[in-house]
């Protein structure tokens, strides 16, 4: 069988608002992408500021799984919410590169470097105002 | 040349993941290359799926058969169907000038697959689709 972890947490955003992380362990493919939708549904009912999905664990994601974070990215983009994506192994950001970067999406290599950028963000943000 | 492992996969969806952990083994024992095992499983993944999908248009059970194969430092991946014809070359490109969350989702797989592999070949023989890809391990870096 293949199998996915779905790990869904939320904080708050470092300028107000709801953070989402989706911790995804396994593999993401055509059996099991059922779940992660499953999931994603209430995970985004808050109308979070910030989802992010954490692939760390993730060992497979298939065209199925793409489907569902370009679905996904157009929704949170539509609702002024915004995707990242963190811990990418390298083979699954050479199939993130093959598609092509997705408007108001971003990839980082960790957490330290999304939290850095979210924060730069809030700044420019908040003295903008 | 090492035994190809050799696999018929039923065209139901939930035949796919044993067949999928069986390929994962089977290249695990034979010490394949990194990534080997990531491009075969997606390979078959996407292919079977699209297969199961879209290529029967009776309800009978059919029989999907998968090749793996590791010769030198090249991995063959053959899938063989007796659907209709599909020639997964036949999909156009994307269209890159369009914003990824726009691009029409279909053959988003197939797309993922010529990227990645070395090559995508397609024949139909006596009523079969024939897709073999190919992937070389990436060279050692040169001294």
């Amino acid at each position: 069988m293949s199998q996915l972890q779905v790990t869904v947490q939320h904080h708050p955003a470092a300028g107000g608002g709801d953070r989402v992380t989706i911790q995804l362990a396994g593999s993401l493919d055509s059996t099991t992408v059922h779940l992660l939708e499953s999931r994603l549904t209430p995970a985004v009912a808050s109308r979070p500021v910030q989802v992010v999905f954490d692939l760390g664990g993730l060992n497979l994601v298939t065209s199925a799984g793409i489907r569902l974070f370009l679905l996904t990215s157009k929704q949170q983009k539509q609702q002024g919410g915004q995707v990242t994506f963190v811990h990418l192994q390298p083979q699954i950001r050479e199939v993130f590169q093959i598609i092509g970067s997705v408007p108001g999406t971003k990839i980082f290599s960790n957490t330290a470097e999304l939290d850095a950028y979210l924060i730069a963000r809030q700044k420019a943000h908040g003295s903008g105002e | 040349m090492a035994e190809p492992l050799e696999l018929r996969i039923r065209n139901r969806p939930e035949d796919l993941s044993p067949a999928m952990e069986a390929i994962s083994r089977w290249l695990e024992s034979r010490g394949a290359f990194a990534g080997a095992e990531y491009l075969a499983l997606l390979a078959v993944e996407e292919l079977v799926t699209n297969c199961i999908k879209y290529a029967y248009d009776d309800a009978l059970e059919h029989w999907i058969r998968v090749g793996i194969r590791l010769s030198g430092d090249e991995l063959v991946v053959s899938i063989q169907d007796d659907g209709q014809p599909f020639d997964p070359r036949s999909l156009p490109e994307p269209d890159t000038d369009l914003p990824v969350e726009d691009r029409p989702i279909g053959g988003l797989g197939i797309h993922l697959l010529r990227n990645l592999f070395d090559a995508l070949d397609y024949s139909r023989v006596d009523g079969h689709n024939r897709v073999v890809l190919r992937k070389r391990a990436a060279a050692e870096p040169s001294v």
